[in-house]
Order: structure tokens, then C-alpha cells, then sequence
């Protein structure tokens, strides 16, 4: 199963929210965490590779949600 | 505007079903989730907060019909109306913008596209780069598809838009999608053999008019300062090959676009009776965004928005009393408000919409082959903020690019029911923000409305529409209704069974 890499930019998602959203999918999904000047990359491979679109979408929009929550990127 | 007193009033909570209200004029706007909207007296609003309007009074039918009172309300009909407003919301994006080149042989003030020189010949999209833009285009769960060649000018890039145009032909025979090519072009790179080909594969020409001619030459600048004759030329002479085909030249025509800069302000009348001497019949008067050019020339250009809603104001004052003398000639803005206003129905305008296009509504492929989630998030890459850069046609596949993290974070971002201010908007059911103009004016894709231009805009625009609506001029009414009134272009779609259109031809 290869990884899906998905690319959280710094103007949009607080770093804290993506990190907090690993944590808890962590139980679901295998992270690889990476950064760029401009972006956070994640690199999730999904444990049940059946799971792995479902996983993506539902990571992504968890982090989206926190960032909300905190306000924001900043 | 005159503000209800609230505190003097003894609200009932129990009367009225859910609703957001806005003082309009001397009347007040009120209208519910699904988007039906009544214009009430201070008195019936008053009544209608408090619960004390007569269950045999005409008030309360208006209410009761429009699904205002909590008794009576009627949620499968409210269903129905919010599914048929938000139809685009299942549907993929049907906008892909190709960007054929960066190159222009214009230079426009304001210019939002990055334009390059004419030498620049490494911002020309190849051939390879366009067929992948063509997959990824067509790949849309979308059943409409629009490419739209854009530029620079593209022109600029013949060869280009004609290989997308017949690639993309082929390739939709096995997929069987509603396929349409427009093309923006200042137009001074037509010729004959071009506009033959272009009218015989059907693509629909857009270009800009600014105004009367002195203004549209000083601000979209040929070497040879005869923009404004050329372009004019070129509407006629299209408009005339419409004729000679045999088409509806009410429906077909080309559709000319303006930018409202700090000099076209006083000139509103001038620029009307240009419009309406080219024969168009729309015009939209679109205020200058803060993308390209225009940011770095804004001191020279840019105006408070309350200048622009003064110019909207007179122009379409105007307008209205050209069409009470029989010119049929409507605004743009007007008729996609009044679309959503009057008919419950959404034009689909990816800007005025919520969740807004971005992503969802339309891609846009730079000539690179750079992916951005619409031409405002490409400009902003021009600009050096790459944001909205959602992918390359080389690597990412369709799924990638309309799921991805950034496009996530602007449907929610121009959903307006989770926006500050606009969730208690009378206006939010025909409303919209958009996220990339934010982001470029607010750094925060979700904006904050109370100091937003496009906010001011929108309003602005729908508080003079309200305005009339509450007025009740019978022929005003008329006028409006009409400019909702939406006919099909159909001789744009190409046809399926087509023959492979031929580049010599």
C-alpha cells in the first residue's frame, strides 16, 4: 500500500491542529511527517488499505476543523 | 436606512419561523433559509416579530405562503427550494481555464493576469501540457464541461486553442459530455481565417469594453493605441457572422466585460451608451480586483467601494430607463442577484455563490501546466503566493485536485452559513464570498466581512435591488423579471456526432 501525501499549506492549517489530528488517527493510519517552507506534508499510509481514501478525507477535514477551532493558521 | 427599534418591542419567539432581516429604505428585507424573502413596512415588521399579525389579514397570507410562520411551515417545500438552489453543490467543476500563454500584445493598468511581453515566448502552454489539462478537464463528474482560453492573450497561442479545441472533441465522442469552448480575447489578433474557425467549432468570444474610447485606450494600451477600434471591429464583425448563420443575434453575440477603475466612475452614462451602441445587450460592471497590476498601480486606480455602489447606482438607474424605452439592455450583477432573488434558482456565477467555485466549481491550468483552484488563486501564484497551487497536470490525478487539503478549507471558508455576519445576512441565500480575494485583501481566506470589499459590493448591489423590488414600479418589476429570464446558448455545445473539425479549414 503506498502512502498518500497530502499537503496542508501554513497560510490555511495551524501546525498544532495537523499534529493534534496524527495523534488521534494514529490508530487508523501509519504518518510520515514532513516540512516545507510554505506547507505541512503528511504522508499517511492507512492500515486497513481498504480504508486508505476514507482515511484521507476524514484526516483532512479533522484538521480543518481544529484550525477552525484555534482560529486559524496563525 | 432607517433600523427597527427592537428594544421596544415584545418579541414572540413562537410566531415566526426562522428568519434574517435587513433594513432596506424605509422597509425592512426579511427572508428565511431557503431563500423567499418578503418586504415589509416598519409596522408589519414590528407585528411580525411580536406575533400579532391577524390570521385573516393579507400579511398573514404573504407570511403563511412564504413560509415565514412557525405553525404552518412547510419543511418538505423548504427542502425542495434549498436542493434547488444549492443544484451545483453535486456536481464537479464544468469551468476549466486554460491559460495558453502568459503573452499579450496589451498592456492594461489594471491587468489581473500576470501578462508577460511579447518575446516571452516560455509562457506558451505546449501541446503535451494541454492534452493532460484536456484529461483532467474532462475527467470531471461534471456533466457541462466550459474550457475557457484565457490568457495573456490567447491569441497569442493559435496553434494552441486550436489543438485543445480538437483534442478535446475526440476525446469526448467516448465520453459523451455537454462540451463548450469560450475564448476571452482582446480581439486585435483576429483575423478572418481565425474567426472562421473559431465560428465553425462554435467557441463563444468574450472580450473587454471599458468604456467609451478614450478611456478603454488609455487604460488597455495597444503600441499602437487603437484597442478600443479594434476590439470594436472585431464585436461587429462577429456579431454580423452571427446573423449571416442564421442565429438568434438577441441570444448570440459576443459578450463584452468591463473593469471599473477610479476614471470610468464619473463616465457611468458614457459607458452605458457605449454598450448599448455596440449593440449589447448586457453589460457587467465589475469593480477592479486586487490581483496583477492592480495591486501595484491601486493608488492611481482603486476608489472606496461606497464611490463604486454611487456609480452602480446611476448607471443601472439608467439602464432601467434605456429599457423603459424599449433597449433591451441588461447589468450583469443585477441579473445574478435577481436570478436568485426572484426565481429561487442559482445562475451558477462561481463568485456569487455558496460554497463559492473554488475547486469545486472550476480549476484553472496555467500554461506550465500548474493547477490552482480557480484564475484568482493562478494570479496569486503570479504574484508569488502559491496557496491555491493544487497540483501539476503531470502528477495529479482529478480526484487529487477537487479533494485536496486547500480546496477542503475554501468550501468551508465560503460556505456562508458558517461565516460570521453573513449567517445573519437577509442576503446570505444569494450571496457569496470568495476565498482567494479574501486571502489577497484580509490574509485569511475566510475574510472578515465588515470590512470587506466584496461584502460592501454585494450588499451595496442587493440593497438597490431590494430598493426597487420595494418601490413596486410595475415596469421596473417587468424589467427585472426579464433580466432573470435565462435562455440557452445551444448552438455553443458541440455536437457529438461532429465530424473532427479540420485546422486548415
Amino acid at each position: 500500500m503506498s502512502a498518500r501525501e497530502l499537503r496542508f499549506h501554513r497560510d490555511i492549517y495551524a501546525g498544532e491542529a495537523v499534529d493534534e489530528a496524527v495523534k488521534l488517527f494514529s490508530g487508523f493510519a501509519d504518518f510520515e511527517l514532513r516540512e516545507q517552507d510554505d506547507a505541512w506534508i503528511v504522508s499517511l499510509t492507512a492500515k486497513n488499505p481498504a480504508q486508505q481514501t476514507r482515511l484521507c478525507g476524514e484526516f483532512s477535514n479533522f484538521a480543518l476543523g481544529l484550525t477552525i477551532q484555534r482560529g486559524g493558521s496563525e | 436606512m432607517m433600523r427597527p427599534d427592537l428594544a421596544s418591542y415584545k418579541l414572540n419567539p413562537s410566531f415566526a419561523a426562522f428568519f434574517r432581516y435587513r433594513p432596506v429604505g424605509d422597509k425592512i428585507v426579511i427572508s428565511n433559509y431557503e431563500g423567499s424573502y418578503l418586504i415589509l413596512t416598519h409596522d408589519e415588521f414590528k407585528q411580525f416579530a411580536e406575533g400579532t399579525v391577524a390570521p385573516e389579514s393579507a400579511l398573514y397570507r404573504a407570511l403563511d405562503e412564504k413560509n415565514f410562520i412557525r405553525e404552518t411551515y412547510r419543511v418538505a417545500d423548504a427542502a425542495a427550494q434549498l436542493k434547488a438552489r444549492k443544484h451545483f453543490i453535486h456536481t464537479g467543476p464544468n469551468l476549466h481555464v486554460m491559460v495558453v500563454t502568459l503573452r499579450c500584445n496589451e498592456t492594461c493598468i489594471y491587468c489581473h493576469a500576470s501578462r508577460a511581453n511579447m518575446d516571452a515566448v516560455h509562457t506558451d502552454m505546449t501541446k503535451e501540457t494541454a492534452e493532460k489539462a484536456v484529461d483532467i478537464a474532462l475527467s470531471t463528474t461534471n456533466p457541462f464541461v466550459t474550457i475557457e482560453f484565457q490568457g495573456g492573450e490567447p491569441l497569442v497561442n493559435y496553434p494552441v486553442v486550436q489543438h485543445i479545441i480538437e483534442y478535446a472533441r475526440e476525446r469526448n465522442k467516448q465520453l459523451g459530455k455537454l462540451l463548450e469552448f469560450t475564448m476571452v480575447s482582446n480581439l486585435s489578433l483576429m483575423d478572418e481565417e481565425r474567426l472562421k474557425y473559431l465560428l465553425e467549432n462554435r467557441v463563444q468570444i468574450c472580450t473587454s469594453i471599458d468604456g467609451p474610447e478614450k478611456l478603454h485606450n488609455a487604460q488597455r494600451k495597444l503600441p499602437t493605441m487603437d484597442a478600443f477600434q479594434k476590439a470594436v471591429h472585431w464585436i461587429k464583425r462577429i456579431n454580423e457572422a452571427y446573423g449571416e448563420m442564421g442565429l438568434d443575434q438577441t441570444l448570440y453575440h459576443v459578450e463584452a466585460l468591463m473593469t471599473t477603475t477610479r476614471e470610468t466612475l464619473p463616465l457611468w452614462k458614457e459607458v452605458v451608451d457605449t454598450y448599448v451602441k455596440l449593440g449589447c445587450r448586457a453589460l457587467f460592471l465589475r469593480p477592479v480586483d486586487p490581483f496583477g497590476f492592480a495591486d501595484r498601480t491601486r493608488l492611481r486606480i482603486e476608489y472606496p467601494r461606497s464611490a463604486y455602489l454611487d456609480f452602480y447606482r446611476k448607471a443601472v438607474d439608467y439602464i432601467i430607463e434605456l429599457n423603459k424605452q424599449g433597449v433591451q439592455v441588461l447589468e450583469r450583477f443585477a441579473s445574478i442577484f435577481l436570478t436568485k432573488i426572484l426565481r429561487g434558482e442559482d445562475p451558477n456565477f462561481l463568485d456569487v455563490r455558496s460554497p463559492a467555485g473554488s475547486g469545486v466549481g472550476q480549476l484553472a491550468y496555467s500554461y506550465d501546466g500548474k493547477i490552482f483552484t480557480c484564475d484568482e488563486g493562478r494570479m496569486l501564484y503570479a504574484m508569488g503566493e502559491d496557496t491555491f497551487h493544487l497540483g501539476h497536470v503531470d502528477t495529479h490525478t482529478y480526484r487529487d485536485l477537487v479533494g485536496h487539503e486547500t480546496v477542503r478549507a475554501m468550501v468551508i471558508a465560503s460556505n456562508l452559513e458558517g461565516q460570521p455576519d453573513c449567517v445573519n445576512c437577509a442576503y446570505n441565500p444569494y450571496c457569496g464570498t470568495i476565498s482567494a480575494t479574501n486571502h489577497k485583501s484580509q490574509g485569511s481566506i475566510f475574510g472578515r466581512m465588515r470590512d470587506n470589499n466584496v461584502c460592501a459590493v454585494h450588499k451595496g448591489i442587493q440593497d438597490y435591488l431590494f430598493e426597487k423590488l420595494g418601490e413596486g414600479d410595475p415596469d421596473v418589476l417587468e424589467i427585472f423579471d426579464r433580466w432573470t429570464t435565462v435562455r440557452a446558448r445551444e448552438h455553443f455545445i458541440q455536437e457529438l456526432d461532429a465530424p473532427a473539425p479540420d485546422a486548415a479549414s
